[in-house]
């Protein structure tokens, strides 16, 4: 068992092969070696970790993405816009859980958690028109308006269809 | 971990506290997200929303423009080019800068966007400026759209650079004969050795074949022989140079191989495939048969008149396409054939009529209505050879197997692409393997079809309103960056149409 500190000072115990899914864990974990030290997280809230914990959990076992095969993963990775129904599921969560997810994800490593929380924005972004897009995402608009009329004219013609 | 480049990192990095000071409010969600997650994002999207995406604030404009978002999109869409074949680009993709990727992207999308719209999308036209009057046999817009290669009147060959707003005339090959002489050229481009990858380097890379007559041998009216004429059969190796160790981004050629070619004069039809060439001619010296000619050009190389050819005695064509298994497709008035190349007798004289029977073609069809030196193609795809060619019904594709076939048992199929019944009048026109360029009075017409053995919508079919009032005479087009140069009707004037891309600038 391993034990985890979040930035708001709760403990979480979890097995060795779960939290490793962590690249950033289990590279500490190789690091200290063999202790019952707990293992700081400070930029994780324990509301997120509770998530990423139940997204390791269900995924423990599977293997884990190789270092050195990164370049042709990404390839292939990104021809894949699905997400399966599972991960579907748990990530249907509020927007700014999302973005902690995402941000908790790359800060701990796991990328195919990063990858879920990736897809699952780019999803929300497909389709919509620019001022969809701000409504959705609470995006200031701070282009002058010449600025904003010189970039939809540059862009209005990928909408002529 | 993320492939985002480090001095990107630190550019954004920068920017973002600057933004959320002009604002007045700290800035969460997707745009305080780090540069290298917002790009993960990105690149989980489709180039439309990318545009969409860059409108809505000042940093996901900046993010849009990241090398990582085009790249993706560059091999992704560059894979599913694929048919007639894999697209190359004309050099190692990590030396395009982003500016450079996206501009590529877009221009194929524009094409698709284009080609769909009926009428809506106004096409861009640029003058092209050439000295001398240009037939337009000696025009080729290399597949991708950025290089034109043009035959001058001496048969010089020059190339533009149609990615620049101003394109201008550069030497690639120098003339055969005295520079004043003029010249009746057929050029040829294969593509074969970069698709097959056989030849050094990564940059873009092809055979360009040259037939280079001396027009002084002929009369000025008629174009008939009058005095012993002088041929001359180029083959060179063109590439791609990069801005390295040059100061500018060019192509530049190497002679392959040279030979003369007096046996026949008069040539209608040239192709270059691999290592032979193939021409042809209503008649040869002194005898009144027409014949198709076929030469190994590596064997051929210098000024010794006696290499061997392979003479396809009775074969006419005023199209030649060397195909893969050793054959040679013609196309003449309203007959197309297919010869066997392998059986075809070989000799270093051209035959007497009575020495040479006429050779049998293994296949030939006609087909009513149908202009046989608007023929495209050849697409090499799925083992086996495709043109495009127009009838009184519309576009018609001919599927050759690669493999070998008995009469009609597995043997080419004629199918119709894409019911048109004004396509007669339709000229002139060009067809890639799913998008085509015809001139109809003062509109250009637009047709996009598919394949029976494809996935997709049905073909289409509609006008453009012509940029240019005068009548066009020649197009050479490249479907896949939606560019095409034209010939008008004096043969003097010429012009590049596209579908513009404000964001790419050219």
């Amino acid at each position: 068992m391993v034990l985890l500190v979040t930035s708001d000072n709760e403990q979480f115990n979890a097995d060795k092969d779960v939290v490793e899914r962590s690249v950033l864990i289990k590279n500490m974990l190789e690091d200290v070696g063999e202790s019952d030290q707990p293992i700081p997280l400070p930029n994780v809230s324990s509301s997120v970790l509770k998530k990423v914990l139940e997204y390791c959990e269900h995924h423990r076992g599977e293997p884990l993405p190789s270092a050195d095969a990164d370049q042709s993963q990404d390839e292939t990775r990104k021809r894949t816009t699905d997400i399966s129904e599972w991960d579907q599921k748990f990530i249907t969560v509020d927007q700014e859980m999302l973005f902690e997810i995402i941000l908790a994800a790359n800060y701990l490593d796991i990328k195919s958690l990063l990858d879920v929380g990736c897809k699952t924005v780019a999803n929300m972004i497909k389709g919509k028109t620019p001022e969809e897009i701000r409504k959705l995402f609470n995006i200031v608009n701070d282009f002058t308006p010449e600025e904003e009329a010189q970039i939809k004219k540059e862009n209005e013609w990928a909408e002529d269809r | 971990m993320l492939s985002a480049s480090r001095t990107l990192v630190k550019q954004y990095a920068l920017r973002i506290p600057i933004l959320s000071n002009l604002v007045g409010i700290k800035p969460t969600g997707l745009v305080a997200l780090p540069l290298e997650i917002s790009i993960e994002i990105m690149k989980g999207l489709e180039w439309d929303d990318i545009l969409r995406v860059r409108q809505t604030c000042k940093y996901l404009c900046e993010v849009s423009k990241a090398r990582p978002v085009w790249q993706s999109l560059f091999v992704k869409y560059s894979q599913s080019i694929s048919p007639p074949q894999p697209f190359r680009p004309d050099k190692p993709i990590q030396n395009y800068s982003s500016r450079e990727l996206e501009t590529v992207v877009l221009r194929w999308k524009a094409a698709e966007v284009g080609w769909l719209v009926d009428g809506r999308v106004p096409l861009r036209e640029r003058p092209l400026f050439m000295e001398g009057e240009f037939t337009g046999e000696c025009m080729h817009l290399v597949r991708g759209g950025r290089w034109l290669l043009v035959v001058a009147p001496n048969g010089s060959v020059e190339y533009y650079d149609l990615d620049v707003s101003q394109p201008i005339s550069h030497s690639l090959i120098p003339p055969p004969f005295e520079e004043h002489v003029r010249v009746r050229a057929f050029m040829s481009v294969d593509m074969s050795p970069m698709l097959d990858g056989d030849e050094d380097g990564q940059n873009l890379t092809f055979h360009l074949g040259l037939c280079l007559q001396r027009f002084r041998d002929l009369d000025p009216e008629t174009l008939e022989r009058v005095s012993p004429s002088r041929q001359n059969i180029q083959i060179w190796r063109v590439a791609f140079r990069d801005k390295e160790g040059s100061s500018i981004e060019g192509l530049f050629a190497n002679c392959l191989s040279s030979f003369p070619e007096e046996s026949i004069a008069d040539t209608e039809a040239f192709d270059l495939r691999g290592r032979y060439v193939a021409y042809s001619a209503q008649f040869y010296r002194g005898v009144g048969v027409a014949c198709s000619v076929v030469v190994d050009w590596s064997s051929a190389n210098g000024t010794n008149m006696a290499y061997k050819r392979k003479y396809l005695s009775g074969a006419q064509g005023v199209k030649l396409s060397l195909l893969p298994g050793d054959r040679l497709f013609t196309s003449y008035s309203e007959s197309m054939r297919l010869y066997d190349l392998l059986s075809a007798p070989e000799s270093v004289r051209p035959p007497s009529q009575h020495e040479f029977p006429h050779e049998r073609p293994i296949w030939k069809t006609e087909l009513r209505a149908f202009e046989s030196d608007f023929v495209s193609g050849p697409f090499f795809i799925h083992d086996s050879s495709r043109f495009v060619m127009m009838d009184e019904h519309g576009l018609r594709g001919l599927i050759i197997p690669d493999a070998d076939f008995i009469d009609s048992e597995g043997g080419p199929t004629m199918l119709l692409l894409l019911k048109d019944e004004n396509s007669k009048s339709q000229h002139p026109h060009v067809f890639g393997y799913h998008r085509g360029m015809g001139v109809y009075l003062d509109d250009i017409i637009l047709p996009q079809y598919l394949w029976p053995d494809e996935q997709g919508k049905e073909g289409i079919a509609h006008a453009i309103l012509s940029p240019s009032p005068h009548s066009v005479r020649v197009i050479c087009m490249d479907e896949y960056s939606g560019r095409a140069a034209i010939t008008l009707s004096n043969f003097k004037d010429h012009c590049i149409i596209d579908f513009p891309i404000v964001s790419g600038v050219h």
